[in-house]
């Protein structure tokens, strides 16, 4: 108990971002902090081309069947989108400002951005889903053989639904998986593990993060703004 | 802030490469991340105006805007919101040009892959004699397990809720729901004429639904207009 005292009460006046250098196999943090960066964007590569395949899929059924897609855009609430939209963009402004504010030493602002830019998340969450998907699965807008809505009038429109759900689910699992992330750098940053000299955990969530509100980007008007 | 940094000699890096080097650390300013926040929503006011105004626009003066005036317009803006995420939210206009590198690399295998898709659906119609037939065996799930051959789903749908709601509240209350839902369709702007107006620029793979489940089903319309299956559900416009 003791040690660990005198360890937190040394972690005060040394918080752990000062005291870390790199790990062994780097030559140094510098080099460190570009393979981490240049992985991630490896990585987001990776995203983007998931996520082509989709785009490409609603490319194609929305030349096979232009009206079936134009009905479906109507059904989508073109307010709740827009407000979706206007949260990620907010959120992707907090993540940057946070990791500004850990190069700057902006201890305090740092957590409140990190947790600001977690908020927004689970409010695209909510809204997706409370507003959204319930709403529509419960009426029987459903993807493939799972369509049961009455109304319909074109018969291509629960392919509509199945290029929605999906491209608008695994971007919401993207998001899902931003809130666990932003938590887990939340947490550290209340360790004080983030500072001018150590912060590519920031940086590294925060270029996913632009890479989760880039794909809403293009996502938003081929869904809710395209007739 | 720099206090650490006094090093100038490191024996793992004898060559100095990493002192100075800084590329990887540049703080944007506060000044830089508002304006581009501010860019970033009214683009979306923008994009969101645009298509706005172009539905009423098209209904106020009875005129059709082609499809691609609204597509371009739509997808214009978000590769300039895009644009501003990339090069300053995600730093790559400060950045290891590199990451820049890898991701440009990406974005053209996206152009190839969407590009050749959509040109080789574009152009199948010059090359196979199948051109303009339906192929509404696959795309309607005519046939799909536990609904009755013969139907879309769309169809399927609407007539079982039909019998549903007759058998327990009898014709008067589907006439009153049947007109509500038939004038809230018309709600649907001027390119939304009639449900037969969707006809595929091509057909699909003749033989492609010859196997497999929909084996006995009739997959080919040739020789007779395409809307003939699918005018039930919404005969109210």
């Amino acid at each position: 108990m003791t040690t660990m005292d005198a360890q937190s009460s040394e972690s005060k006046q040394q918080p752990y971002w000062k005291k870390y250098t790199h790990q062994p196999h780097w030559r140094s943090k510098e080099q460190e902090f570009d393979a981490a960066k240049i992985g991630m964007w490896l990585f987001l590569v990776t995203e983007v081309l998931l996520f082509s395949g989709l785009f490409c899929a609603y490319a194609v059924f929305r030349l096979l069947y232009p009206d079936a897609f134009a009905n479906g855009s109507h059904y989508l609430d073109w307010r709740w989108g827009t407000l979706n939209t206007v949260i990620l963009l907010f959120s992707s402004y907090t993540v940057a400002t946070s990791i500004h504010n850990a190069q700057m030493n902006q201890q305090i602002r740092l957590r409140i951005n990190l947790a600001i830019t977690m908020l927004c998340a689970i409010a695209f969450i909510a809204i997706k889903f409370t507003l959204e998907y319930i709403p529509k699965w419960s009426v029987g807008k459903r993807p493939g053989s799972w369509f049961s809505y009455p109304w319909a009038s074109e018969p291509h429109e629960p392919i509509w639904w199945s290029i929605y759900y999906s491209a608008t689910g695994i971007h919401a699992t993207h998001v899902l998986i931003g809130v666990g992330l932003l938590g887990w750098l939340l947490i550290r940053s209340f360790k004080g593990h983030f500072g001018p000299k150590h912060y590519t955990a920031v940086e590294i969530v925060g270029l996913y993060w632009h890479i989760v509100d880039l794909i809403w980007i293009f996502l938003f008007p081929l869904l809710y703004l395209i007739h | 802030m720099s206090t650490q940094n006094t090093q100038t000699f490191d024996s793992a890096d004898p060559h100095g490469y990493h002192t100075g080097d800084t590329h990887g650390h540049t703080i944007i300013p506060m000044s830089t991340l508002r304006a581009i926040l501010g860019a970033l929503l009214l683009f979306t006011f923008l994009t969101v105006f645009a298509a706005r105004a172009e539905i009423w626009f098209a209904e106020a003066f009875n005129v059709a805007i082609p499809d691609w005036v609204n597509a371009s317009i739509a997808m214009g803006i978000a590769v300039v919101k895009a644009l501003l995420v990339a090069l300053f939210f995600m730093q790559l206009k400060y950045d290891n040009p590199l990451n820049a590198i890898i991701f440009s690399s990406c974005l053209f295998c996206v152009a190839l892959f969407l590009f050749i898709s959509a040109y080789d659906l574009k152009t199948r119609g010059n090359t196979y004699r199948w051109t303009g037939q339906e192929s509404s065996a696959g795309g309607t799930l005519v046939g799909i397990k536990g609904k009755p051959a013969g139907q879309n789903i769309v169809q399927w749908a609407h007539e079982s809720y039909k019998e549903k709601i007759i058998a327990e509240q009898g014709q008067a209350a589907w006439d009153q729901l049947a007109a509500e839902h038939m004038h809230s369709n018309s709600d649907h702007g001027p390119t939304h004429n009639s449900p037969a107006a969707s006809r595929p620029g091509q057909g699909l793979t003749p033989g492609l639904f010859e196997s497999g489940p929909w084996a006995h089903l009739p997959t080919s319309h040739a020789g007779e207009e395409p809307s003939s299956d699918h005018d039930a559900p919404a005969a109210g416009h």
